[in-house]
Parts: structure tokens; sequence; C-alpha cells
């Protein structure tokens, strides 16, 4: 008898070979949504589980993993819909599936060491969804591979050392050795400056919808991982250097991406600099705390995956009319696919954490938070955020160019589903942006499930 | 047929500390050599004397599963190349769209294997690396430093493949004696296989047109 929460590895794994078969046609992005929502309600209600040992290792599925891995699923159900008509690469649906069992794995599992090696398998698993079929460059997913596999080591070394505390409490000493370790390995998951390459490298050349799963689904991971030693771990007792190296980390990074945001010249490099500044920002809301600080966090990992699909679909849209992501290649795009265009803004602008968006009230009570701490980084996440807007006002601006006689631009058949998501999830987005409300009583209710570890 | 330790036996006279002089050698040539057949013959060479290393530490068995995913891994490489088009009369050198991150020539890569040969004997020497002996832990410092210099030398996945295997045994040369249990050793060996895969995929996607294979 296989335990409940183990369905949701198992369940999209089995299911990948299936949807294998069928990938390319119609029925391959049906049914591989329909698996990915059905997991994803099952991660959902499932109730409060005891621990699961599985070949000597314990598994949990804790309040925050759950509902972060049935965020995960449900947006996952999304792109895939999304992908049916905005082909991202026949090796989406299956492997995807893949990766989201294994990323369910990863979260669930209580030793460092088993999770890093899953996350690698799943970095593993990405590299071809990364990739999409595209030929020539193969930069992204390479950085990715190697990335998630040179933070493997400091992990199992990691995992090895609190082990030995465990057999035997006089190995106390090595516990400062494992801390490092530890803060090394989650430094690359967290993509942080400057070890960003493989995110923004995925945001840059992976086709949108599989950049918007990555780019998501590591992260939180990562996030998840980092807050099970941060609560969980009794042997961790180095909280306060750890929320000064995560809010250093988290300016920077913010500061960074939204600097850089600013001066892209085409989507793709945008969306990973926009993904870069968010992550950034978590990671501040994380290590300053606080009652609002952690609202703004849990409403953050859900406005995040918001952002990054909506914008994500958006490009796939838009790419699928004009061919191109440059700047110089979208011009008059916004004559051609109007909805599209107004899409894109949304998502941007949610993951700058502009006003009327969904991104906007969290940010604004991370910056209260963070401004009883130093107003000085008040303003850097405030010029973060108005770099990604810049960056996607540029495009806006050669969106709106009138496109010249020889910039023809595609006629291609109307994605209708995809369409009516966009517009879905954009007003979702502009509605959590007018009325938060529902927004951060989940996110409270997660906070009284799970708090936030005291750092 | 001579058992596996009739064959240790055979290979008595192969010291560890010529094993790990191999070890040297090999990761040397990965980096020196331009023609991408040779260095993948010398990372064959290197997973078998990682092999040879082990049988002296761990149970021989770990050690035959750790020279079984080398002789699964190298055909695999050599699969996905040929697949690309990389021919017998590849030379890299000479193709018009170099991708490297820095130009480096030999006389540069020379120098570069140097530097990192002394940074392994000082580090082997100040941070000795513990639960193996000290030559061993040379040979597992060496075998990740030169692992890194591939990877930062290049990113095309023929080489860049060699080195990140490279840098992942060296790695298991140490956690091998750290972690001995089964289930872990067949972890080990499924993310080689399945990272091997994922590299030959991106060996045929980037294809020859643009490659810089030995950079």
């Amino acid at each position: 008898m296989i335990d409940p929460p183990l369905w949701l590895v198992v369940l999209p794994i089995a299911a990948a070979p299936l949807i294998y078969l069928v990938r390319r046609w119609s029925l391959g992005a049906l049914l591989a949504a329909t698996v990915a929502f059905l997991v994803g309600l099952l991660a959902w209600s499932l109730p409060p589980t005891n621990p699961i040992r599985l070949m000597g290792r314990v598994f949990l599925l804790d309040p925050l993993t759950q509902h972060v891995l049935a965020l995960l699923f449900f947006m996952t159900a999304l792109l895939f819909l999304i992908a049916w008509r905005l082909p991202q690469g026949r090796e989406l649906f299956p492997l995807g599936l893949v990766l989201l069992g294994l990323f369910a794995a990863a979260g669930m599992s209580r030793h460092m060491g088993i999770s890093a090696l899953i996350v690698t398998l799943a970095a593993i698993t990405a590299a071809p969804i990364v990739q999409g079929g595209q030929t020539g460059s193969t930069r992204a997913a390479w950085r990715l591979l190697v990335m998630m596999l040179l933070a493997l080591p400091f992990f199992l070394l990691a995992s090895w050392r609190v082990d030995l505390y465990r057999e035997d409490v006089e190995n106390v000493v090595y516990l400062g050795q494992a801390a490092v370790f530890l803060g090394l390995g989650m430094a690359i998951w967290l993509a942080a400056v400057p070890l960003h390459g493989w995110l923004t490298a995925v945001g840059a050349e992976a086709p949108p919808l599989a950049a918007a799963l990555v780019l998501t689904g590591f992260p939180l991971l990562a996030l998840v991982a980092l807050f099970q030693v941060l609560t969980e771990g009794t042997w961790f007792t180095w909280d306060a250097q750890a929320g000064q190296a995560l809010l250093v980390a988290g300016l920077i990074s913010a500061g960074m991406g939204g600097l850089l945001a600013a001066v892209q010249r085409g989507l793709r490099p945008l969306l990973g600099y926009a993904a870069l500044f968010d992550l950034g920002c978590l990671l501040v809301a994380l290590a300053i705390g606080g009652e609002d600080g952690a609202l703004a966090f849990y409403a953050g990992l859900a406005v995040r995956a918001l952002g990054l699909v909506l914008a994500g679909a958006a490009m796939a849209a838009l790419e699928r009319r004009t061919g191109g992501d440059t700047f110089a290649a979208l011009r008059g795009a916004a004559y051609q696919a109007p909805l599209a265009t107004l899409a894109l803004m949304v998502g941007g602008f949610t993951l700058a954490g502009l006003p009327l968006t969904a991104g906007f009230y969290p940010r604004w009570l991370l910056l209260g938070d963070l401004s009883r701490v130093d107003t000085r980084w008040v303003w850097l996440l405030v010029a973060g955020g108005v770099g990604v807007a810049i960056g996607y006002l540029r495009g806006l601006n050669a969106m709106l160019a009138p496109p010249t006689r020889s910039e023809r631009l595609d006629q291609v058949r109307p994605a209708w589903l995809a369409a009516i998501l966009l517009l879905a999830l954009g007003l979702l987005s502009i509605g959590l942006g007018i009325f938060p409300d529902p927004l951060l009583q989940a996110a409270q209710r997660l906070l009284a499930a799970y708090p936030l570890p005291p750092l | 047929m001579p058992t596996l330790y009739q064959l240790l036996d055979q290979l008595g006279p192969i010291t560890r500390e010529l094993a790990i002089l191999g070890l040297f050698v090999t990761g040397a040539l990965i980096v020196l050599v331009a023609d991408w057949r040779a260095s993948l013959l010398a990372l064959l060479g290197q997973y078998l004397l990682v092999g040879l290393i082990l049988s002296r530490l761990v149970f021989p068995e770990v050690a035959l599963i750790k020279v079984l995913v080398g002789a699964l891994v190298c055909p695999m490489l050599y699969l996905a190349a040929r697949q690309a088009g990389w021919g017998a009369n590849q030379n890299p050198r000479s193709t018009s769209a170099v991708r490297e991150l820095f130009p480096a020539g030999l006389s540069f890569r020379v120098l570069a294997v140097t530097l990192i040969a002394l940074l392994t004997i000082a580090l082997s020497q100040s941070y000795p690396l513990p639960v193996i002996p000290p030559d061993v832990g040379l040979g597992s410092y060496w075998l990740m430093l030169v692992g890194l210099l591939i990877l930062v030398l290049t990113e095309h996945p023929v080489k860049a493949g060699q080195g990140l295997l490279t840098g992942i045994v060296g790695f298991e040369l140490l956690y091998t004696s750290i972690e001995r249990s089964l289930a872990m050793v067949w972890m080990w060996a499924v993310v080689n296989l399945l990272l091997t895969l994922a590299i030959a995929y991106l060996v045929v996607a980037r294809g020859i047109d643009t490659s810089e294979g030995n950079s």
C-alpha cells in the first residue's frame, strides 16, 4: 500500500510514459494538464500525515510543502494547456510531469543529501525541457545542469556532517562546517548573485513556458528546503547569521536584477532578470520576518508563480506572432496581438510589484517592514522594481511602434484557449491587486500552519 | 574466466600511488588534447583508475559499479558526438565560430594545468580530505579542480561534459568512502548515467556548426 503523499511522486512519473507516446497530438497536452491538475487537487486536499520511512529515510508532507506543491501542479497544468497551441518543445509534457514528481519527492525528503540528489535528477530532467528542441546554443540547459551538480557535493557533505552529529553528539564540532556547506549549496540553488547565471540563462534562452516552469519550480523548492532546515533542523543554530546572509543576498539579487532588467533588449532575458529581482525580494522578506514580512513572503510565492506564468505565456504568444523576442523583432506586435501585449505588461508589472497588480500589496508589506530596519534598502528594492518596470515599458514602446513594410508580421491562427487563459490570469492579477484580501487570507492560513523561522 | 578478486590480484603491481599518478595524466590529457576521441579515451582510463583505487578502499563490487558506469558513459558520449557530426577529421580549432569563454591556446592550457596541479598539492596539504588516505585525497582534489578548469575553459557539451564527469568522479572518490550504502552507490550510478544522457542530448542539440569542442 502506497502512503497517500507518495502518490504525488508516483502519479505524475507513472503518467509520463503514456504522455510521451501521445506528446505530438493535442491529446498529449490535455492528458498532461489533466494529470497535473488532478495531482494538484490531491496535494491541496491531503490531510496532515505522519512521517513516512522509505529505505531508512524520512519523508514528510508538511503544510508548506503541500501548498507549494499544489501551487506548482496547478501552475504546470495551466502551462500545459497554454502550450497546447503554443508549442514549446515536445519534451515539455512528459518530462514536465517527471519534473513535478521529482519536485514532490525532494520537497518531502527530510534528508538533505537525498533531497539534493533528487533535485540534481530534476535538473537533469529539466535540461531537455529548457533546450526545448532548439538547436545551436545550449547555454541555458548547460548552466542549469552544471550549477545544480556543483551544489550537490556541498549538500552531501553537509548532510554527512549532520549525520555524524546525530550518531554522536561529540561531533558537534562539525556542525559549523555543515552550516557553511549548506550555505554554499543554498546560494547556488537560490541563484544568489554572483551565482545567478543559471537563472538568467534559463530566462534568456529557454522557451518562455518552460522558463516559467523552471524559474518558479527550482527556487520555490530551494526555499522550501531552506525553510525545513531553519525550522526543523535542531542542529542549525546560526539563525542570526543566516538572516544576515539572506538579507544581503536578497538585496544584491534584487538590486542587480532590477538594474539589469532595465537595460535588456529582448523579452526572454528580461524575464530572467525580472525573476532574479522577484527572488531577491522573497529572500529579503524571509530574512526580515515579522508579521508583515511573513505575509509578504507567503503571498509572494503565489504571486511569483502568477507573474511568471502570465509573462511567459504572453511571451510565447507574441513569439508565435513575430518569430522573435528581441525588441527589434517585436515592432508593431501590439497591433497584431493586443491581448498578449496587455498580458505581458500585467505579468511584468506583477513581478515588478507595481500598483493594481497582485505583486503590489505583498511588496508594500515588505517595504513597510524593511523601512523599520533600514530605509536605504527600501529605496534599493523600489529602484529594482522600477528597473523591471522600465524594462517592460521599453518592450511596450517597441511593440507600439508602427511596423515598417519589411517587417511583415506572420498571420497565424489565433490560439483561443491560450488567449482565454491569458485574459483570466491577467484579470486575476489585477483583481488581486485591487482586492488583495483572498491572497493575504491564504497567506495568513499558511503562516498559522507553518510559521516563519525566527532569523 | 577469472573472478573479480583474481582480476584485482593480477592488477596488484599497479600501486595506488601509480594509479593516482595516472589520474594526473588523464586529467591533464582531457584539458590539453585537441582530439575529442583521445580525450574520451582519457576519461575512460580515468574511470578505470578510479575503480582500481576504490577497489582497495571499499568493496571491490562497489568499485566495479563505478568502472561499469564509466564503460557506459564514454560510448554514450562517443555515439552522441558522432550523431552530431563529429568525425575523424574534425579539427575544432579550424572552425569559424569559436564559442569559447576564453580564447585559450595550448601554452595557456599548460600553464593552467600546472597551476591547478600546484593548487591541488597545496590544498591537499593544508586541508587534507577526511576519511580517505592522503594520496587518494590528492587524486580527489586534482580531479575536482581539473574538472572545474575544463568547465571554465569551455561550454561546449562535448568537452565540458567530460569536465563535469571528471569533477564528479573526483568527488565520488571521496564520497564513496564516506557513504558506503549500496543504495547510495546505485543512486550515484543513476545520476551519472542520466547526466550523460542529458549531456549527449545537448551535444546533439548543439551540433557541429557552431562547435568548438576542444576549446
